[in-house]
């Protein structure tokens, strides 16, 4: 864990700023300890020891309300940073990111600020430090938890890293290998994912492989990919189908252009520089 | 037509009082036992009986709370809606109404249905689930921020389904009553696109230039492509430029026409 947050850390996106750790003994030590240990002392000698397992109880809900407070307004920034993300205030969002990552707000903000922050790296073409920010990402996420319900964060976190690793190393094994390290139920993260499996297989040239995957979720992936990576999906597929020679198992499939604005374009030729043929301008 | 996704009945809502007497009679019984045990063997026997429910207690409302299968359930029918398998998402949906949700997680489904009528083109059952989805959230106890982050996509899309069906002062009056405190950010991009529908149903060519210029990085990076062809529709016409309909991309002409008619050619 230590590791993937110092080389998150040493990105020019924190530029040194500490990454909150979690710390499963203080907040174990928050919300259960005092409970438990008022149990006993109202058994043992509850005559004298009552006002302090009151007192206890109290600290327990106290932790409670704190922990649910500090979740809640880390969340808040987070979404307001999210939506300079979008409106492209980059230094504005990663500021506020950062604020996030090394306060005290729970691990989960602080794991989907991290991938946030991995995103504005991978929109700025900075492929070694998304890496390393997902990766924090899931080392801020990861540990045991009272949880039933889906880690929407880890899904993300995987799906984006994997698809980082394709795009800018030769690390397919390892970049297969993290999708399957999560099942995914968000269809974000399956979105993610899929454009992830069509990156391993442009880069290593299997090109019926781009056209089949990139085919089972073509209407998944353009409601809902932002339209930066919607573009480097349909010129994925369009280069693709242009290298097989208009020909896709054994039936004519002739290749589209696809229409990209510059933002696009220079995004598409960051990450995967050969499909920036099968562009045409707005 | 709103039979297609809600059906009278259809809605259940938790049994909340029978739960309760129930967990109640369990929690005095248990507390019962361990009185008696204490009586009976002294006050350390009791202790693990204590324990045992204190964090039994803990475990069935955080698991309650949290209704892992519900989850699931409402990403698979999100799922099924974007990969455009919109029967197969209304029935989930419909299913997962009859559990008897929380009134978060209700009021979701409601707008994931509302969701669907809009993909499907009928924005009048599109405008019905919304205002359902929007009285379910503001009748509810929950967190503030829980219910603004909820509302404001609710008004979003509800003002673009009566703005779509015509209704303009109401879609207007609909986007004044959800602040953007607190909103998901897609919200803001949804209200945006609500806003250039209502103006451009007004003919008011300028505002929707200056809305497209002030809003256009918000809207490129925010919606998907369905709603980016509207928005690249609703821009053309503002510069009194009506989209060629055969240039419209076959999948989506149909909604195109039925949310804004005038703007293609």
């Amino acid at each position: 864990m230590n590791d993937a947050m110092a080389a998150a850390e040493r990105t020019p996106w924190l530029a040194s700023t500490r990454v909150r750790r979690y710390n499963p003994l203080l907040a174990l030590s928050l919300l259960f300890i005092p409970a438990i240990a008022a149990l006993p002392m109202t058994i043992v000698d509850s005559e004298h020891l009552w006002p302090i397992a009151m007192l206890l109880v109290v600290l327990a809900f106290a932790g409670l309300v704190l922990v649910g407070r500090r979740a809640m307004r880390g969340t808040r920034i987070n979404n307001d940073a999210v939506a300079l993300m979008i409106r492209g205030d980059d230094v504005a969002a990663s500021a506020a990111f950062k604020e996030v990552v090394s306060g005290f707000f729970g691990r989960d903000i602080v794991a989907m600020s991290l991938h946030n922050l991995g995103v504005l790296a991978l929109r700025s073409i900075d492929l070694p430090s998304a890496i390393a920010l997902f990766r924090a990402s899931l080392a801020a996420g990861a540990g045991f938890r009272f949880r039933w319900q889906p880690n929407v964060v880890a899904q993300l976190s995987h799906a984006s890293l994997a698809f980082v690793l394709a795009a800018g190393s030769e690390a397919f094994d390892e970049a297969a290998g993290e999708l399957e390290k999560e099942e995914m139920t968000s269809p974000l993260a399956i979105a993610f994912a899929a454009r992830a499996r069509a990156m391993i297989a442009a880069r290593r040239a299997e090109l019926e492989r781009v056209v089949d995957v990139l085919d089972a979720e073509r209407a998944l992936l353009r409601n809902v990919l932002p339209l930066n990576d919607a573009v480097l999906c349909e010129a994925m597929l369009s280069h693709a189908l242009s290298r097989l020679g208009g020909s896709y198992r054994g039936a004519p499939r002739a290749s589209q252009p696809v229409v990209a604005d510059d933002s696009a374009r220079s995004y598409v030729r960051g990450l995967l520089p050969e499909a920036e043929a099968a562009l045409v301008s707005a | 037509m709103l039979e297609r996704y809600l059906k009278p009945g259809d809605v259940k809502t938790p049994r909340t009082v029978l739960t309760f007497f129930v967990v109640w009679v369990l929690a005095c019984a248990a507390l019962l036992a361990a009185w008696f045990i204490a009586a009976a063997y002294g006050p350390f026997a009791a202790l693990p009986v204590l324990i045992v429910l204190f964090v039994a207690v803990i475990v069935v409302r955080v698991r309650v709370a949290v209704r892992p299968g519900v989850l699931r359930d409402m990403q698979a029918a999100q799922l099924e809606r974007l990969r455009e398998h919109v029967p197969e998402a209304i029935a989930i949906c419909r299913r997962l109404l009859g559990l008897g949700l929380q009134p978060i997680y209700r009021a979701q489904v409601l707008l994931m249905l509302g969701e669907c009528a809009e993909m499907e083109g009928d924005f009048a059952a599109e405008a019905e689930l919304c205002v359902r989805a929007e009285g379910t959230l503001r009748g509810a106890r929950m967190g503030a921020m829980l219910r603004a982050q909820q509302l404001a996509v609710v008004a979003a899309r509800r003002a673009f389904a009566h703005a779509a069906c015509g209704e303009l002062d109401r879609a207007e009056a609909t986007l004044r009553t959800a602040g953007a405190k607190d909103g998901v950010p897609l919200a803001g991009a949804l209200s945006s696109r609500a806003m250039l529908l209502v103006l451009a149903r007004r003919g008011l060519r300028e505002q929707v230039r200056e809305r497209l210029a002030a809003d256009g990085k918000l809207l490129r990076n925010a919606l998907a492509f369905r709603d980016r062809t509207l928005v690249s529709v609703l821009g053309a016409y503002a510069m009194s430029r009506p989209v060629a309909l055969t240039s419209i991309d076959a999948s989506v002409r149909p909604w195109i026409q039925a949310a804004f008619p005038e703007g293609t050619s």
